[in-house]
């Protein structure tokens, strides 16, 4: 057996005993880069290099190089060629070639009830025209557009997975995907590209039973949309987690909650675990998370991980919780006290795995040394 | 799933009841396989 | 007389209510019957103020601070309000200047922020999103303000708004402004990075520190009391 299916071997392992519930020989690392870091730490640039996918292999086998994780630290989750296609209001590149999200509202108020009574068709006829420019035309061009964009779309997975592919099995990384599927919380698929920030605030006090109604609608389409065609334990569905924490209690109770339950326990009745990324604090619903199925994997970005250990560690996979700001202005031995600081707390007992609180967007998002020193620390020093 | 841009398989089959059992056997992953994608294409563009 | 001081009673609870129909219902009816423009922004002003401090104690979320700039917004869209609120122009008690730095556009942390802002009697001058640092020092230069806001939501914005107070300090302009980041990652340690002279995780406590520095300024102009 050669070193590098070895190490690969080793690495599959340590995650198989994370979520099978053994403790693993050490802390297993699970170090997020995006695409966007990947190509400006080998010094290209951004409004350039995200348009040939293809090329992106040796860039991204930079990262992986200098970097330490056992699974593949580098995905690209937004790529700018169908977008632009799509004449997209949603997905803009800002001046420095970064792909983000202004508001933009994709269902209209009175849009509500069409989308209750049926969601998908909803999204095709109403929602997508008001999202992309250049579906908001007569039907033959429509449907032209529609043609090149998914050409793009699947050009660009297949380079991305055939890329991936390639990675994993160089650097020896471990054969555990967390982003096997995706989808939303249904509150949150309202929230984001549908309503907008600013208009689901207003109308969860002025419209909370569309609302409620709406949620509940879209569940079997994100239990649907996250089910990949090859569920498998090991793996899981990513579900970035929004608008829960800018909601009073109450309002998360009757329309943030239930329908989320509910497609993470769909999820599971399909065969995939799900993997939260709990953005922001969580602290005040963490009875909540405690619900879910045994087994779910969430990484934390803000909180208590005292309080989250005691209270989700002996049910869930924890992961999270260390500060991306630290290891942009703090010194070397500041970023290492504070993981040995999180891995006393977090991995006693097993169930944790070491990740940053967020995906390292771009390269002065954080201090290049300090992210090194800080993945070589936990690789070579958190043995049980 | 209630939609007039999705169809399940068995849906499919039966507004095209030319398809044999043999030709299904050979086409019906596929087949499927484009309208599943298409589904997954359409949600990715709204979240 | 002894209705409009009732009605003032109910609109300053129905602002901290976030009855949105019921503050603009019963706003109409007060111009109507005579209150002073005015009078009715310092009600308004107190229900927020109310508002805040429902966020601060957390029982009012990020989503109510949204809903309470909007009817903050609608109230001065009232034809009475609108054209008196122009002329009270003057009466700022400062001037702040806001902007999400380059390679940012959120924008909604600052929208909250503007609303409580001007909510506290601040003239709020918004230079957008993904602003550069030139941007910045071209429009303090023009504008003069108390105090200048960066807002940032990603982590690469720390680097930006470091970007900024540089450019701010090089023109010389640094002594003449104070400075407060914005942003939900922040931390003290980036703010002393940064170089800022103070920031603030949410609107309401970057309004808070804002007020604080007027007050020790001695406030340049104060609204008269009606």
């Amino acid at each position: 057996m050669t070193d590098v299916l070895a190490l690969s071997q080793e690495r599959t392992q340590l995650f198989h005993d994370l979520i099978d519930g053994r403790v693993p020989k050490r802390v297993p690392i699970s170090a997020a880069f995006a695409h966007e870091f990947a190509i400006q730490y080998a010094g290209r640039d951004l409004t350039e290099a995200q348009w040939d996918t293809d090329a992106l292999e040796p860039i991204f086998e930079k990262t992986c190089q200098d970097f330490y994780s056992d699974l593949l630290p580098v995905s690209a989750f937004r790529l700018p060629s169908f977008y632009k296609i799509l004449g997209s209001r949603n997905f803009v590149m800002g001046s420095n070639g970064f792909i983000q999200h202004p508001e933009v509202e994709g269902l209209a108020l009175e849009d509500y009830d069409a989308f209750i009574a049926s969601p998908f068709d909803c999204i095709v006829e109403r929602v997508l025209p008001k999202l992309y420019s250049n579906l908001d035309t007569d039907s033959t061009t429509k449907s032209m557009v529609m043609a090149k964009a998914f050409k793009a779309y699947t050009d660009e997975m297949a380079n991305l997975g055939r890329i991936y592919g390639n990675l994993i099995q160089k650097s020896g990384y471990g054969y555990v995907n967390f982003y096997s599927g995706f989808c939303e919380a249904p509150f949150d698929i309202i929230s984001d590209q549908l309503r907008g920030f600013k208009n689901i605030s207003i109308d969860v006090r002025r419209v909370p039973d569309k609302v409620e109604a709406a949620a509940e609608a879209a569940t079997p389409l994100m239990i649907k949309m996250g089910t990949p065609p090859n569920p498998s334990p090991y793996n899981a569905t990513f579900i970035p987690l929004h608008m829960a924490p800018y909601l009073r209690g109450k309002d998360f109770e009757r329309l943030y909650w239930p329908s989320f339950k509910k497609t993470v326990e769909g999820l599971k009745a399909n065969g995939m675990r799900s993997f939260l990324f709990v953005e922001n604090d969580w602290m005040r619903f963490i009875d909540y998370l405690a619900e879910l199925p045994e087994g779910t994997i969430m990484c934390f970005e803000y909180g208590d991980p005292k309080l989250v250990k005691e209270k989700l560690g002996k049910k869930h996979i924890i992961g999270g919780f260390y500060p991306v700001s630290l290891l942009k202005t703090g010194t070397k031995q500041q970023c290492i006290d504070k993981a040995k600081e999180l891995i006393d707390v977090l991995a006693p007992g097993g169930g944790y795995y070491f990740s940053f609180d967020k995906v390292i967007i771009t390269l002065d998002s954080a201090n290049v040394e300090n992210t090194k020193a800080v993945l070589d620390y936990v690789a070579e020093n958190t043995n049980y | 799933m209630n939609s007039k841009y999705y169809k399940t398989w068995e849906e499919y089959k039966g507004e095209n009841p030319d398809i044999t059992e043999k030709q299904e056997e050979a086409m019906a992953p596929k087949m499927q396989s484009y309208e599943e994608m298409l589904f997954n294409f359409i949600m990715f563009l709204c979240a | 007389m002894e209705d409009l001081k009732k009605m003032e009673g109910t609109i300053i609870d129905l602002v901290e209510q976030l009855d949105e129909e019921g503050v603009i219902s019963l706003a109409s009816q007060a111009l109507d019957a005579g209150i002073q423009p005015l009078r009715l922004l310092e009600l308004i002003d107190e229900g927020m103020n109310r508002v805040g401090q429902l966020y601060e104690s957390k029982e009012y979320f990020i989503a109510d601070l949204i809903m309470a700039g909007l009817i903050f917004k609608d109230v001065l869209k009232l034809e009475k309000m609108a054209a008196h609120f122009q002329r009270s122009y003057s009466k700022r008690i400062g001037k702040i200047l806001i902007g999400t730095v380059k390679g940012d556009i959120h924008d909604i942390g600052k929208e909250i922020f503007r609303s409580m802002a001007e909510a506290n009697g601040f003239e709020v001058i918004d230079i957008g999103v993904d602003v550069p640092k030139e941007l910045f020092v071209s429009r303090v230069v023009e504008n003069k303000p108390d105090i200048l806001g960066l807002s940032g939501v990603l982590t690469n914005t720390i680097e930006a708004m470091r970007e900024v107070v540089e450019a701010i300090t090089r023109a010389g302009l640094r002594d003449s402004v104070r400075i407060i980041a914005g942003g939900n990652h922040l931390t003290e340690d980036a703010c002393r990075f940064i170089g800022a002279d103070s920031y603030a995780n949410d609107a309401s406590s970057g309004v808070k520190r804002c007020r604080d520095w007027i007050g020790s300024a001695g406030g340049k102009e104060v609204r008269a009391d009606d």
